[in-house]
This record gives structure tokens, sequence and C-alpha cells, in this order.
């Protein structure tokens, strides 16, 4: 008797449930939504956006690339108060906009689903302007590593790059292996006395001249971008160590090319695929383009400045936003949680442009084995030398959390021209700008 | 003798003039040369100056990429609005401030002139704000609007202003006496504008009409600013956006660019003698 | 006849203020209006994440007192680009019109064409160009300087030659001042050097006497016009250089850019929007001040 009762009650809850969801019927929800990225980007947000749409009939997401200009088209839309209802926006320009109460706390919006846990996620990819309050995740994990072409290591006699953090190269393995790989138009390296510094048809090393590339090794050493008592970090030992070791592979040891030389090379990732660049220090991303040009590579950790850092690698600096002036935060959030999710985006990951958010994508092996593993973007050690170093020795970048991140940025990055131009070196070149930094370190977001 | 020397110099002249136009050409030559070459062959060293083989579809894979055929009509939407717009409005207001004698004219004149001084970033942004308050950010009514008021694009060289003072010196050299005899048949201002001044003014016009073709044609600036949806981007918005996309994939970026300039080289080809003609007519002077 | 004229003025005042109005209309809406709102901003903090607040004149302070250090080396640059711009534009395009204004020079429709080209080439177009020829490694320019023997150049890459390398550039887009000689030279009645050749008078001598003369109040213009864009001088830095290398051609109104769209302080922008304007006032102004020692108006013969 009890048990027809209960399955009649039953029914009527479901009956109940099924009425109530054709009465919410929903009224259709159109959202703005901006990124910005390569092609293949476009293409993947596109994707998304379309499976979204299947899955949520009533929401549209109204997609909008804008690929350069991104920080001033933002500035102007947030200034006209025309703002997406979610975007990227890079970390710097979203603590300040979080802090004007611009943003969402993601927090706050997972605690109130009940579909999703914090835990999800990989606590390191939340990203906070205060305590308890964080304006969203990283747009994709992403993480710094080398990347070299295997033929240009063939035809040099060399060893394929270790693939485990603990057995990173030393700084003096590392010049030495670029060395050889610097090739100038007579087919000399860099190590015989004849070499032609200034006829270089294949350089052994590219790295980017901003923090992606030395803050990592900064990192490792030891050292910090602004310092915890307000100091500025980059004119300190552990950071000038790194700057002067780069900086000389530049000017010194003519094994990297300088900011000059770099603008006659395609992007980082097709000076590696036309063997412009024998080894390119990176984020994680270029493995599309690596894997689309059907170049055989290999990928290795980054090395290690002395033999007492740890190992350190950072991610991309840019997040997703949801902007409080969106008229349908539900649906945002929505969109938001299905872009984070990598269940949706698998094709991507595996493409190789991004990696994913969630915890389980890295421990577990199952979920590993669909993006990581057996695929052209992905070679043989990148799980050990990519993405459980994501996973295991992470650090934000400091435009994550420094304050004024731009304006301290830009006295910083013609101060790094001037050591990788040669015009100075490392610790005169930081020292001459200590005094204009000092003024503007006020200290880190939720710090 | 002398009459040697003189054509000697005449000689080296035309040699000159020569010589500097192969070097003016040089640029678009190394954009051809460029634009028809496969990433290997760009790379190459010693440098490759004839393209082999001649990568063509170089043209069909840079311009699929990006809707470029609609940024065109974009672009074409927003100059031809702005032509017709400079036009009516320079007219009417190079002939107020010409033909009729009021008190404070020339006063009006000069502070309608300090304009060109003034910074176009520095009223950039109000009127950025103003416009998006007013909700008409992202469609075409900042960008053509203004030039009803005689206002044009940034630049100064056929600016807005630049073209009221164009045709007000050109309207200052027909005689009076031709509007009097007008006048006394009892006709008003708007006739005497439209029968006797317009069709003596014709290369004046189609000169400032061209200035604001081009101008507007290569504005980066205000469509960078106002235009966030790209089914409204300007071709010159698109190139920003495919270097962007393709940064350092130079002979896609040649070739987008080479398009980019054909509708205004056409244009420039058409109407170019009424450019030195329609300053020449206008006697520059202060 | 008192009253008519006095009804004449009353009626030829309305007909000029209304066939004027439309570019009063847009002096006060588009320009005036704006400035002067801009001129309120440049005393707030306004900086679009923030609340805004009257801060007095400390966005001028900072900025003279040194406190912002990329000022002074902005003003620097700029003026120092826009003297140098200036000559370097004039004689290129004044050179260029006076051999195109050589009695039956041929192929003239296909020469002008070609020294006018570069003007309507749009300046992201032109910037890929120069761009890709001045690549240090891939370029034509240091190509043909390693045949003739000769070191090559950092071109726009390298501070010490960016300056050069970008008048290069501007040379070859100064079409617009070419045409405007251009005109005038073809404007010149030839009776005046008829007179000149009677007198038995060479190319030098008609060249001093009458071209020169002649052509002061155009070459007056152009200095004036050119010299208020070049103070304005934005697009190259934005698109080329990035204001650098090593901040060499950080020019104020790219610095304002910056300063409003990526350091989003739009208060301390529309000061430095300000401090260009009197700046470009106070220049032009000297300008027409001296123009009276030099300019010769056909009109006080």
């Amino acid at each position: 008797m009890t048990r027809r009762i209960l399955s009649l009650l039953l029914s009527l809850v479901l009956l109940c449930a099924t009425l109530g969801a054709a009465a919410q019927e929903q009224e259709p929800v159109t959202l703005r939504f901006t990124f910005w990225g390569s092609a293949a980007e476009k293409n993947a947000i596109e994707a998304l956006a379309a499976s979204f749409h299947e899955a949520y009939p009533y929401i549209t997401v109204e997609t909008q690339h804008i690929p350069s200009d991104y920080e001033a088209k933002m500035s102007a839309m947030v200034a006209g108060n025309e703002e997406p209802d979610l975007g990227y926006v890079r970390d710097f320009m979203a603590l300040e906009f979080a802090e004007a109460g611009k943003l969402y706390n993601v927090l706050d919006l997972i605690e109130a689903d009940d579909s999703l846990e914090l835990e999800d996620f990989a606590e390191d990819f939340f990203l906070y302007w205060d305590e308890g309050k964080a304006y969203g995740l990283y747009t994709a994990g992403e993480s710094y590593a080398l990347f070299y072409n295997e033929a240009a290591f063939e035809k040099a006699g060399l060893d394929p790059l270790p693939t485990s953090p603990e057995e990173a190269l030393t700084w003096d393995e590392f010049l030495e292996i670029t060395q050889k790989l610097t090739l100038d138009r007579n087919g000399r390296n860099a190590l015989d006395p004849e070499f032609d510094s200034s006829k270089i048809v294949q350089y052994g090393l590219r790295f980017d001249f901003n923090q992606g590339a030395y803050m990592p090794l900064v990192t490792a050493n030891g050292g910090s971008y602004v310092t915890e008592d307000g100091q500025f970090g980059l004119n300190q030992p552990e950071a000038i160590e790194v700057l002067d070791a780069l900086g000389k592979m530049v000017t010194d040891y003519h094994v990297a090319p300088s900011p000059a030389a770099v603008k006659s090379l395609p992007s980082t990732a097709i000076s590696l695929t036309t063997s412009q660049a024998a080894i390119i220090m990176i984020g994680q991303w270029v493995l599309l383009d690596l894997a689309e040009s059907g170049v055989p590579f290999g990928v290795g950790v980054l090395p290690k400045i002395n033999a007492d850092a740890q190992y350190v690698t950072s991610p991309g600096w840019g997040t997703v936003g949801i902007f409080t002036s969106t008229e349908h935060p539900e649906e945002a959030y929505l969109f938001w949680k299905w872009l984070c999710d990598p269940v949706n985006s698998v094709e991507v990951h595996k493409a190789g442009l991004w990696m994913p958010l969630m915890s389980e994508w890295y421990t577990n092996p199952e979920y590993v084995s669909l993006w990581a593993e057996d695929n052209p973007a992905h070679p043989e050690g990148y799980t050990e030398a990519v993405m459980m170093p994501l996973y295991e020795h992470f650090a934000k970048h400091p435009s994550a959390f420094v304050r004024n991140f731009a304006e301290i940025d830009a006295i910083v990055l013609p101060a790094l021209e001037r050591i990788f131009m040669g015009e100075a070196g490392a610790q005169e070149a930081m020292d001459a700008i200590e005094a204009e930094v000092e003024p503007l370190i006020e200290g880190t977001f939720g710090n | 003798m002398k009459k040697r020397f003189f054509g000697a110099r005449r000689a080296l002249g035309i040699a000159g003039a020569f010589v500097l136009a192969a070097m003016w050409l040089t640029p678009f030559l190394w954009m051809l040369r460029s634009s028809l070459m496969d990433m290997t062959q760009i790379f190459q060293y010693p440098l490759v100056f004839v393209p082999s083989p001649v990568q063509w579809e170089n043209f069909p894979n840079a311009l699929t990429s990006l809707p470029f055929f609609d940024y065109i009509r974009n672009s074409f939407t927003i100059v031809l609005g702005c032509v017709a717009g400079i036009l009516f409005s320079c007219t009417l207001s190079a002939y107020g401030l010409s033909r009729i004698a009021w008190k404070g004219r020339d006063a009006v004149f000069y502070l309608l002139m300090t304009s060109i001084m003034l910074p176009y970033f520095a009223t950039l942004i109000p009127n950025f704000v103003i416009w998006s308050e007013l909700g008409l950010t992202n469609t075409y009514v900042p960008l053509i609007l203004p030039s009803w008021f005689g206002v044009g694009t940034a630049s100064v060289f056929g600016g807005g202003m630049f073209n009221i003072f164009l045709l007000r010196q050109f309207f200052r050299t027909i005689p009076p006496e031709l509007d009097e005899a007008a006048f006394v048949d009892g006709a008003g201002h708007m006739t005497i504008l439209l029968r006797v001044i317009v069709p003596l003014s014709k290369p004046s016009l189609i000169c400032i009409g061209l200035f604001t073709f081009l101008n507007t044609w290569n504005d980066l600036i205000n469509p960078l600013i106002y235009l966030s949806k790209e089914n409204r981007y300007t071709i010159q918005l698109g190139l920003r956006t495919f270097i962007g996309m393709y940064n350092a994939q130079w002979h896609y970026l040649m070739a987008a660019a080479l398009f980019a300039i054909l509708p205004a080289l056409l244009v420039f080809l058409v109407g170019q003698r009424y450019f030195v003609e329609g300053i020449a007519t206008s006697g520059l002077k202060g | 006849m008192l009253a008519h004229s006095k009804r004449v003025e009353r009626r030829n005042l309305r007909a000029g203020l209304l066939f004027s109005l439309p570019a009063l209309l847009g002096f006060l809406l588009f320009t005036a209006g704006p400035m002067i709102i801009s001129l309120v901003m440049s005393f707030t903090d306004y900086s679009i994440a923030k609340p805004v607040s009257f801060v007095g004149l400390k966005n001028y302070v900072d900025l003279f007192s040194g406190q912002d250090i990329f000022f002074w080396n902005s003003v620097k640059v700029t003026l120092i680009f826009a003297l140098c711009n200036v000559p370097a534009c004039l004689v290129t395009a004044f050179l260029i019109a006076l051999l195109l204004n050589m009695k039956k020079l041929p192929c003239l429709p296909f020469l002008r064409a070609v020294f006018y080209i570069p003007t309507i080439i749009p300046i992201i177009a032109t910037a890929m160009i120069f761009m890709w020829m001045m690549s240090p490694d891939f370029g034509l320019f240091n190509y043909l300087l390693e045949l003739l023997g000769l070191p090559g150049s950092g071109w726009i890459y390298d501070a010490s030659s960016v300056l050069p390398s970008l008048l290069m550039m501007t040379a070859w887009c100064s079409g617009n001042i070419m045409v405007v000689f251009l005109a005038a030279l073809q404007g010149i009645p030839r009776s005046l050097y008829e007179a000149i050749e009677v007198d038995g008078g060479g190319q030098i001598r008609k060249f001093r006497h009458i071209t020169l003369p002649m052509m002061t109040p155009t070459i007056f213009f152009n200095l004036v016009m050119f010299m208020v864009s070049s103070l304005q001088a934005f697009l190259q830095a934005y698109i080329m250089t990035q204001g650098g290398p090593l901040n060499s051609t950080n020019y104020l109104v790219y610095y304002l850019y910056r300063t409003a769209f990526e350091f989003m302080e739009m208060g301390k922008a529309s000061a430095l929007g300000w401090v260009l304007f009197v700046i470009i006032a106070s220049l032009a102004g000297l300008m027409f001040y001296l123009s009276k020692y030099w300019v010769v108006y056909g009109d006080e013969r």
C-alpha cells in the first residue's frame, strides 16, 4: 500500500517537474562574449558556442573575436558601459575591474551551483583579487616549457632534452646545447672559433622578452617581480642572475635572437618548424601550430639557473570574467561553466591549444589519455615535462596579482630591452629603473 | 653652347624624376613579390627577387580567411555617407563664410580654424563616452554624422576644416558681380549657391570629395574605437584583425594589404587630375 | 537709407549664420564641447574602473614635476620628430613638385600617380611594407646594403636608427604636400618668368626671384599644416614600434592613447591632450608671428 502511495507521489513529482520544465519554456537570451586569440582559438570558441546553444537552445552566444588591441578595446567598452556579458580579460585589467565591482566573484557562483564543486578545479587556477574573492579561472591551463626541432637535434648529434623536472639541465649544459645548435651561413656552430655571429641562419634558442620567459626562472630561483615587503624584485640577486644569464645568451653567446633580430623572424612556432630556431621557450599553446606543421618536434623541461633552484612553470595571463553589468547572470554563468569544463572541448585540448582547468584531467589516467597522449600535438614526454609540472610546480605570473602591473611593466619592458640589446648589464638596467618603479608599487592584490 | 647646357640640365632633371619614381615604386614591387611567394621562399637567403613558382593561391587563401568583401562593403557605406556629408556641410559653411558679408564672420572663421590644432585624441574620449551614452556605438552614426557637420577624420590634410578652408579660398576668387546680378533677379542665397557657385567650383568640390573618400577609407582609429561587431568592420579594421591572426605570415599579409589598397587606388586613378586642379584653382594663400 | 542698411545687415547676419550653421554646430558639438569636457576631465582622476573625484591640478603637476617618468621624454621625442619630419617631407615634396613641373615632362600622369599613390595607401599597409623591407635579416634594405659592401642597419628596430627610418617612410608618403606645391607652381603666371627671360636671366635666377617668393605662401601653409599633423604623430608608433625601441617613439599622442586605453587613466590622458594642444597652438602662433618676415603675399604688390 505504502509502496503504491509512494510511487504515486513519485510520479506526481515527476509530472510536476515535467510541467515545470515546460512552463519554464525560457525566454530566448543572447549573450555577448569577447575573446582574443589565433584563428584556431576562434574556431574553438565558435564551436563551443554552437555546442552550448545545442545544449541550451534558448541561449545564443554571440562571439566577438578581437585578435588585436584587445586591452584598448576592452577599456573603451567598459568606459562606454557596453562591456560584454562575459569575455576574456587580461589578468591585470581584471584585477582592477573586479575591485571596482565590475566582475562577479566566481567562488560565490560555484558555491551556489550544486552540480559543481570548487574542488573540481585545480586550485592554483583561480585568480583572486581578495581573500575569498576570485574573478575567474585562467582562460585555459598553459605551461611554459622547451620545445625543439628533432631534425636540428639529430643533425647536431644531440640527445633529446630531459623531460623530468628532476633531470632539468643546468644552465651550462643548456648553453652548450644551444651553442651547438646555433649555425651561421657557413654551417659553423657557435662553439667554432670562426663562427660568424652576424650571419646566423639557425638560432639555438628563442624566447620572448617578457614575464612569460623570465619569471618562471626567477621564481624558481626564489626571486620575484615585486617582493613581499614591497620592494622592486627584478634588481635583487635572484632575478639578476636569471636576467643576466638570458641576456648573455643574446649578447655574448649569440645563441638567441636579439629584439631587433626577432622582428624579422616569423612567429615563434613557425620559426621552429622552419628551423630558424632549434629550441623555443614558450607556453604550450604552440603545440597546435607545431602539430599542424607536421614537423617532428619534442618537448623538454625548462633549464635550471643554478643547482639550488626549484622547478617552476607558469600559465598564460588571461581570465574569463563575468561582468556584473550583465542582464543574464545565470545564463552567463552557464556558458562560463561550459567553457571551463574540458569535456566540452576535448578536441581543442587534444589539438594542443589548451590544458584542462579541472583536476581530474591531470590526475586520472583515463582522463589524461583523452587529451594528452597518443596524438600528434602531444609528443612523448609531454605529460612529464609539461602537464605534471603545471599541476605540481606552479607559480602565477606577476600580472595576476601585482598592483599597477601595467604601469610598472611599461617601465620594465624598455629596461629589459636594454639588457637584450647589450646596452646595459642586467644589474645596471634594473637598478636604473628602481627609483621609477618604487612609487608605483602598492603591494599585491588580495595580500 | 648655352642651349646645350640647358638641355643637359633638363635631361638630368628628367633622369632624376625617373630615378626617384623608381625608388617610390620599390615598396610596391617588393610587396607584390612577397605576396606571391610561399613561406620558405620568403625567408630564403640570399633573397629571391622573382617568385617561382608564383603562388597565386596566396590571394584566395588570405582573402577567404576573413570576410574581406563584407568589410569592403562596410567601408563603402561609411565612405559614401561621409563624402556626401562633407560636400553638404562644407559647401554650405564655406558659402556662409565667404559670400555673405556679416558681422563677426572672420572671427568665426578663425575660431573654427583653431579646431585644426586640437589633438584629435583629446576629443576622442569625451566623444566616445557621449556616443555610447546615446547607445550609438557599434553603428555607423558616430562615423558618419560628424561629417554632416563639417567634422572629418583625424587627419589634418583633408580633415573637415581643411575642406572648408579650401572651398572658402576658392569661393572668394569668384567675382562678386556674378551673384549680385543674380540677387537683382530676385534669387535667394540657396539659388545662387546651387546655380552660380557650385557649377563654377566643380574641381574644388571633386577635390575635397576625393580627399574625404581617401581619408575615410584609410581611417583606422575611429572604426577601431567605435565598432566592435565583426560584421560591421571596415577594411582597415579587417586588415588589422588579419595581422593579429596571421602575425608574421608575411606572404598573406602582403596579399591582403594589396587587396585593401585596390579600391582607393582605382578612385585615385579616376580622379587624380582633380587633385591638382582643385587645389590650384583655389590659390592656397593664408 | 540707414534703416535699410541695418535691415540688410541683420538679414545678412541671419543668412550667414544659417549657412555656417553645419560647421558651427559641428564645432560646438564634436570639437569645442568635447574639448571642454576633456578639460574638466583633466582635473579628475577619472579611471575607467573607479569612481571619479576632482584632484585639482594633480595630473598636470604629476606630468611637469617628472613624477610621470614618460612625459618629458615623450615631449622631447615628439618635438624632435616634428622638427625633423617637417623639413624632410617639405623638401622632398618640393623637389618632386619642381621636377613634375618641368616643361613637357614625359609620362607626367604616370609620374604624378607614382608619387601620390603612397599617400592613399592605408597606413597599416604602408607600415607592413616598410617593416618588412626594414627587417634586419630578411629585408630588402639590408640586403642591398650588403651587396654594396655596407654594414646593415637595425632600422626601426634600433633606437639609434629609428628616427631616420621613420622619416624615410613619411617622406615617401608626402604626396599631399607635393600636390599642394605642384598646384601652386602651376599657378605662377608664365608672364613673370618671361620677364626674367627677356632680361637674359637663367634658371637659377628664375627660381630665386620668382619661384621661391611666389611659393612662400604655399610653403607657409604646408609648414603650418604639416607641423600640426607631425606633432600628432601616432600611427607609426602604434603600428610599427609600439613606442620603442627604448621609448624613442613614445610620441605624445601615442602616450596619450596608452594612458587612456592601456593604463585606463582617462583623467591624466585628458591632461596630456591639453598639454599637446597648448604646444601645437603656441608653435602655430609662433609660425604666424614669424611669417611676416618671410612670406610674400602677392596681393601686397
